[in-house]
C-alpha cells in the first residue's frame, strides 16, 4: 500500500514536472498572401503529431514583419523561432541576435539541399549554419506566347539556349511593335525601392562577370561600380528610356491582367496569378545570358532562424526536423509555387513531381544560383544599390556612373563605420 | 495665507501630471536623441561598443548630398502645399459659411477626408493616379484628346505635386474648420457697412474678411508650415522617397537612416538639426507677421 | 430658383461646395465599389472606367473575408483600437484640461516658461522620438500591451494649447464670483470651467480620436502578436513586399475601419462644429 501510494505520488509529480517542462514554442511568420495557407495549417499539423510528446507550437503572423523584428531586436521580446529573410542572416548573426542551428537539424535533411539554400544559411567566418529554408526562389522571364510568336521571337526552353544580351534586346525591339503591346518588358518597378532591386537585378551584372561587392576583400569600390556593371546598368536604363519597360505607376498586372506587356521578369511566386491570367499562353523562359559568366539566377528567400534568447533547444530541434521534412517541404512548394529546397521532397510535390515547365525553377536553382552577399553589411549594400537603381530607372535622367559611385562609397563607408565588421575584415 | 498656499498646491497638483507625461514622452527621448547624435549609436546592439564621436555626425550631415536634397524637397513641398491647402480651406470655409441649401450635408461631407488613415488615402489616390488608364489620366486624355498619359507618381517632375494634392485633400478639413470659426467671429455689421458703401463682393472680401482673419491666418500659416515640414507618412507609404529622390523629405531621410540602415547616431543629428530649423522658421514667421500687423 | 440663388449671392459658394463634395465623394465611392467586388482581376480592369465608381456588383465577400479570417481577427483588432483610443481620450482630456486651466487662470510664476515649452514641442517630429521611446519602453518592460500604446498619446501639446486658449477667455467675473463663493481652485476648474468647455472638449476629442485611431508607426514597433494589435497595424499586412495588393479586401478593411470613426464624428458633430466656432483661435 505504501509503495503504491509512493509510486502514485511519484508518477503524479513526474506528470506535473513534465507539464511544466512541456515545450511551448512560439514562431513568428510573415503575414503574406502567398504563404498564408501554409502557415495557417502549420501549427495544427505540428501539434497533431507532437502534442502528445509534450511540444506545442503557436504560429503568429506578424504584419510589417521586418519592422517588427527590428523593434523586437531593440527592445526584446523575440519568440522562440523566427522567419528571417535569407540575406539578413549574416547581419543578425553578427549582431548576436540569432544562434547557430548546425546541431539542431538532422544532417540527413541537409544532404540533398540545394546549394544556394545552404550557402544562404552558412555564416562565413565560422561555417556554422544559422538559417534553413524550405524553398528556393528564382527569377525567370515569363512570356505571353501569342505576342512572342507575333513578333517572331525564338522561345528558349532550357538554360543552355537562354537568350544572349543581344537577342534579348532584339526581342524587345520586335515586341515593341506588336499590336497590343504597350511595354515589352515588365520588371516589377512597381515593387518600389527595396529588396527587389537587388534580388532581381543583381543577376544581370553577375552574368556579365560583375558583382555587388568583392567577396574576398569586402570592398565595394571597384566592383559595384566596375565598367562592366556600368555597362549593363546603362543598357537597362536605355531600355527604360526607349519605353520598353513598364513604369512603376502602371501597377502590377500589365503582363497577366491587361496583357499590354509581353514579358515579365519576376520570381516564381507569381506563378499562380500568371497561369490564372494567361492559361496556356504562358511560357517560362530562362534568365538571360548577359556575358562571360553565363546565366545567373537570383536566389534566396525566407527561412527559419532561432533567436539567441531561446533556451528550449530540444523542442526547437523537433520543430526544425518537422518543418524540413519531405512532406512539409513538398507541401510548402505546392502551396506557394516555390521550388522545394530538398531533392527528396520533389516526388512528393504535386506541382513538381512531374516533368514540366516548372523544372526550369529547379534547373536554374541548381546550376546558376548566386547567393546575395552573405555579410553583415548586407542591409547597407542592398539599400545603396537599390536606391541607385531606383534613381537610374525612375525617369531615365540619372547618370549611371555617378549613382553607382555613390552607392559604392556609401557601402564602404558603412563597413568602415563598423570597423570592417570583425571578423569579416580578416577575410 | 492658507487659502493661497492651498490654492498653489492645487495648481501644482493639476499641472504636474501633464508635465510628467511631457517630460517622459517628449523631453527625455529628445534628450536621448541629442546624446545619441554625438555617438555612433546603432539600432540593434552589436559586438563593437558604441563610442563618442563628437560632431562627426554633424560634419557628415552637412556634407551629405542626399540630406541637402531632402531639405530642398521638404521646402518645395511646404512652399507648394501651404498656400494651396490654405486657399482651398478658406474657399471651402467661405462656401460653407454662406447660406447655401443643404449646408449641413456639405459640411459633413467636407470633413470626411480627415477621418481616413493615411494608408487608406494613399491606397485610394494610387488608384486615381494609376497609368495608363486611371481616372485622372482619363480626364487628362479627355482634355488633351491624346493617348498619352501622365505618370503622376513616377515622374520626378510631377511626383511632388501629386503628393501636394493628396496631402491637401486629406488634411484640408482641419484648416477649414478653423477658418469657419474665424469667419463666424467677424461681425456681420462690418459687412453691412461695406455693402452700404457700395463695395462689391471682392472688395468686401479684401476690406472686411481678409483683415478679420488676420490672427487665424497667422496661426494657420505657422501650424500648416510645421505640419508640411514634418511630412513623412505619405512618402513612406506611397512614393518611398522616389522617383530619383524627388520626394525624400527630411523626416523620411531621418527614418531611413535610423531605422533601415540602423544609424541611430546619424539620424539623431538630423532630428536635432530639424528641430532647431523648424523652431527658427516658426519663430521667424511669428515675429515677422506680428510686426507687420502692428505697424 | 437660379435667379434667387444669383440674387442672394450664394450661387458661387454653392457651385464650389458641389465641386468640393464631388471631389471628396467620388474617391470614397470608388473605395466602396471596390470593396463590394469580390473579383480582383475585375477590379483592376475596371479601374479606368466609369464602373470603378458605380457599384455593379454587390457582394459582401470581401467583408466576410476580412471579418472572419481566423488568423487575422478583425473583431479583436477593433476592440483593441477602441480600448486604446477611448482610454487615451479619457485620461488625456482630464490631464490636459487641468494643466491648461492652471496655465490660463493660475498664479504660479512657472506658467509662462511652461507654456512656451509646451508650444515648442509642437515642432518636434514624432518620428525622431520613436527610436529612443522604443528603447525606453523596452527598459520599462511594457512592450506589447495596452499601456505602451496609451501612455505616449496622453500628453498632447495641441490639446493643452486649445484648452488654454479657451480657458484664457473665460469671463473674469465668473471666476471671481466663484472664488467669493468659496470655491477652491480645483473646484472652479471642475464645476465652472469644465462644464462650460463642452464644445472645446468635443473638438479636441475628435482630433485626438483621429490621431490615436489612425496611429501607425508606434504601434507597429511596440506590438508583437495579435493580442494588442490595433487596426492600422493589421492593415499593413496587405501592403507587404513583393505581393499583389488585394484591393477588394483592402477597401473592405478600410471601410470597416472608417465606419466607427464616422459614427463617432456624427455623434459629436453638432458639438464639434459648434465648438470650433466658439473655441476659435485668436492668435
Amino acid at each position: 500500500m505504501k509503495h503504491a501510494l509512493f509510486a502514485g505520488a511519484a508518477l503524479a509529480a513526474f506528470a506535473v514536472c513534465s507539464q511544466a517542462m512541456a515545450g511551448q514554442l512560439t514562431a513568428w511568420v510573415i503575414d503574406a498572401a502567398a504563404e498564408k495557407p501554409y502557415f495557417d495549417q502549420l501549427a495544427g499539423a505540428f501539434n497533431a503529431q507532437f502534442e502528445a510528446s509534450g511540444v506545442t507550437l503557436e504560429v503568429l503572423p506578424v504584419p510589417s514583419y521586418n519592422d517588427a523584428i527590428q523593434a523586437a531586436s531593440v527592445s526584446g521580446g523575440l519568440p522562440d523561432i523566427i522567419l528571417l529573410d535569407g540575406p539578413n542572416m549574416a547581419a543578425a548573426a553578427w549582431a548576436g541576435t540569432i544562434q547557430p542551428i548546425t546541431s539542431l537539424i538532422d544532417p540527413a535533411l541537409l544532404k540533398d539541399m540545394m546549394p544556394g539554400v545552404l550557402a544562404q544559411g552558412t555564416y562565413g567566418p565560422t561555417g556554422e549554419l544559422y538559417f534553413v529554408s524550405a524553398y528556393d526562389s528564382t527569377v525567370i522571364l515569363w512570356g505571353n506566347r501569342k505576342q512572342l510568336e507575333a513578333a517572331g521571337v525564338r522561345i528558349p526552353t532550357s538554360v543552355e539556349d537562354a537568350w544572349t544580351r543581344e537577342e534579348f534586346r532584339d526581342a524587345l525591339e520586335q515586341l515593341a511593335q506588336v499590336d497590343g503591346v504597350k511595354w515589352p518588358l515588365d520588371m516589377k518597378l512597381n515593387y518600389g525601392a527595396g529588396e527587389w532591386m537587388t534580388y532581381g537585378f543583381a543577376p544581370f551584372v553577375q552574368s556579365n562577370g560583375g558583382d555587388l561587392i568583392d567577396r574576398t576583400t569586402w570592398v565595394a569600390e571597384g566592383t559595384l561600380n566596375s565598367p562592366g556593371n556600368i555597362d549593363v546598368v546603362t543598357e537597362l536604363q536605355d531600355w527604360y528610356k526607349r519605353g520598353w519597360i513598364v513604369p512603376a505607376s502602371a501597377g502590377d498586372n500589365q503582363f497577366y491582367g491587361e496583357k499590354t506587356a509581353a514579358l515579365s521578369w519576376v520570381g516564381n511566386w507569381m506563378w499562380p496569378p500568371h497561369s490564372e491570367g494567361l492559361g496556356d499562353d504562358l511560357v517560362m523562359i530562362p534568365a538571360p545570358n548577359f556575358g562571360p559568366d553565363g546565366v545567373k539566377s537570383a536566389n534566396g528567400g525566407w527561412g527559419w532562424a532561432v533567436p539567441t534568447a531561446t533556451t528550449n533547444r530540444e523542442d526547437v530541434k523537433v520543430f526544425l526536423d518537422f518543418v524540413m521534412s519531405d512532406e512539409q517541404v513538398a507541401l510548402y512548394a505546392d502551396i506557394t509555387g516555390f521550388a522545394p529546397s530538398r531533392a527528396a521532397a520533389i516526388p512528393l510535390s504535386e506541382k513538381f513531381k512531374e516533368s514540366g515547365p516548372q523544372d526550369l525553377f529547379a534547373e536554374q536553382g541548381n546550376c546558376c544560383a548566386v547567393v546575395r552577399p552573405v555579410h553583415p553589411a548586407y542591409p547597407a549594400i542592398t539599400l545603396a544599390w537599390s536606391r541607385a537603381l531606383q534613381n537610374i530607372l525612375s525617369d531615365g535622367s540619372a547618370d549611371v556612373k555617378t549613382e553607382l559611385d555613390a552607392a559604392a562609397q556609401a557601402i564602404d563607408q558603412d563597413i568602415a563605420d563598423n570597423q570592417g565588421y570583425p571578423p569579416f575584415s580578416a577575410q | 495665507m492658507t487659502i493661497n498656499s492651498h490654492s498653489r498646491r492645487q495648481e501644482l497638483a493639476m499641472l504636474v501630471p501633464a508635465m510628467l507625461f511631457l517630460v517622459a514622452i517628449i523631453f527625455v527621448p529628445f534628450a536621448l536623441s541629442i546624446w545619441f547624435s554625438f555617438t555612433d549609436q546603432r539600432l540593434v546592439p552589436r559586438p563593437i561598443p558604441t563610442s563618442f564621436v563628437g560632431i562627426t555626425n554633424y560634419e557628415r550631415l552637412f556634407a551629405d548630398r542626399l540630406f541637402w536634397q531632402a531639405i530642398g524637397n521638404t521646402l518645395l513641398f511646404a512652399v507648394l502645399v501651404v498656400p494651396f491647402q490654405l486657399a482651398i480651406s478658406l474657399a471651402a470655409a467661405m462656401a460653407l459659411n454662406a447660406a447655401i441649401p443643404f449646408r449641413s450635408f456639405f459640411r459633413s461631407v467636407s470633413i470626411l477626408p480627415l477621418l481616413l488613415p493615411m494608408t487608406v488615402v494613399v491606397a485610394i489616390w494610387s488608384m486615381l493616379y494609376r497609368i495608363p488608364t486611371g481616372p485622372l489620366n482619363l480626364v487628362y486624355q479627355w482634355f488633351t484628346g491624346s493617348e498619352n498619359y501622365v505618370d503622376f507618381i513616377g515622374g520626378s517632375s510631377t511626383a511632388m505635386i501629386s503628393l501636394v494634392v493628396l496631402s491637401a485633400w486629406a488634411s484640408f478639413p482641419y484648416q477649414m474648420l478653423i477658418y469657419l470659426a474665424g469667419l463666424q467671429d467677424i461681425s456681420p455689421e462690418l459687412y453691412e457697412a461695406a455693402k452700404l458703401d457700395g463695395a462689391e463682393s471682392w472688395q468686401r472680401f479684401r476690406s472686411v474678411t481678409w483683415p478679420g482673419l488676420r490672427n487665424v491666418n497667422i496661426f494657420l500659416l505657422i501650424l500648416t508650415t510645421i505640419q508640411a515640414l514634418k511630412l513623412f507618412t505619405q512618402v513612406n507609404v506611397m512614393t518611398k522617397g522616389g522617383p530619383n529622390g524627388a520626394t525624400t523629405t527630411i523626416i523620411y531621410y531621418l527614418f531611413q537612416q535610423g531605422y533601415t540602415t540602423q544609424k541611430v547616431g546619424y539620424a539623431s543629428a538630423i532630428a536635432v538639426v530639424f528641430f532647431v530649423a523648424v523652431s527658427a522658421i516658426a519663430l521667424m514667421q511669428r515675429i515677422l507677421l506680428k510686426n507687420e500687423g502692428d505697424s | 430658383m437660379l435667379a434667387r440663388l444669383l440674387r442672394s449671392g450664394t450661387l458661387l459658394p454653392l457651385v464650389f461646395a458641389i465641386v468640393l463634395a464631388l471631389g471628396i465623394l467620388l474617391p470614397l465611392l470608388m473605395m466602396l465599389t471596390i470593396s463590394l467586388n469580390p473579383d480582383e482581376q475585375d477590379i483592376l480592369i475596371s479601374m479606368g472606367t466609369l464602373r470603378s465608381f458605380i457599384p455593379e456588383v454587390f457582394s459582401a465577400q470581401n467583408y466576410v473575408d476580412v471579418w472572419m479570417d481566423p488568423s487575422r481577427p478583425f473583431p479583436r483588432y477593433l476592440v483593441n483600437t477602441l480600448v486604446i483610443t477611448l482610454s487615451t481620450l479619457l485620461i488625456s482630456i482630464v490631464i490636459n484640461s487641468m494643466a491648461a486651466f492652471v496655465l490660463a487662470q493660475g498664479t504660479l510664476p512657472i506658467r509662462k516658461p511652461v507654456l512656451l515649452l509646451i508650444v515648442a514641442t509642437i515642432a518636434v517630429p514624432a518620428e525622431s522620438l520613436v527610436l529612443p521611446q522604443l528603447m525606453m519602453a523596452g527598459w520599462v518592460g511594457i512592450i506589447d500591451s495596452y499601456q505602451v500604446q496609451v501612455l505616449p498619446g496622453i500628453a498632447n501639446a495641441m490639446s493643452i494649447f486649445l484648452f488654454f486658449q479657451f480657458f484664457s477667455r473665460m469671463p473674469k467675473e465668473l471666476i471671481e464670483a466663484a472664488r467669493i463663493d468659496g470655491f477652491s481652485f480645483f473646484q472652479i476648474y471642475r464645476y465652472i470651467a469644465m462644464p462650460l468647455s463642452r464644445p472645446v472638449v468635443s473638438a479636441i476629442a475628435i482630433l485626438q480620436f483621429l490621431e490615436v485611431w489612425n496611429a501607425y508607426l508606434w504601434p507597429v514597433m511596440v506590438t508583437r502578436g495579435p493580442e494588442y494589435r490595433p487596426l492600422t497595424v493589421a492593415m499593413g499586412a496587405f501592403f507587404g513586399t513583393n505581393q499583389r495588393i488585394p484591393w477588394g479586401d483592402v477597401m473592405a478593411f478600410a471601410v470597416s475601419m472608417a465606419v466607427p470613426v464616422i459614427l463617432f464624428f456624427l455623434i459629436m458633430q453638432r458639438q464639434f462644429i459648434a465648438s470650433v466656432m466658439s473655441a476659435g483661435v485668436k492668435g
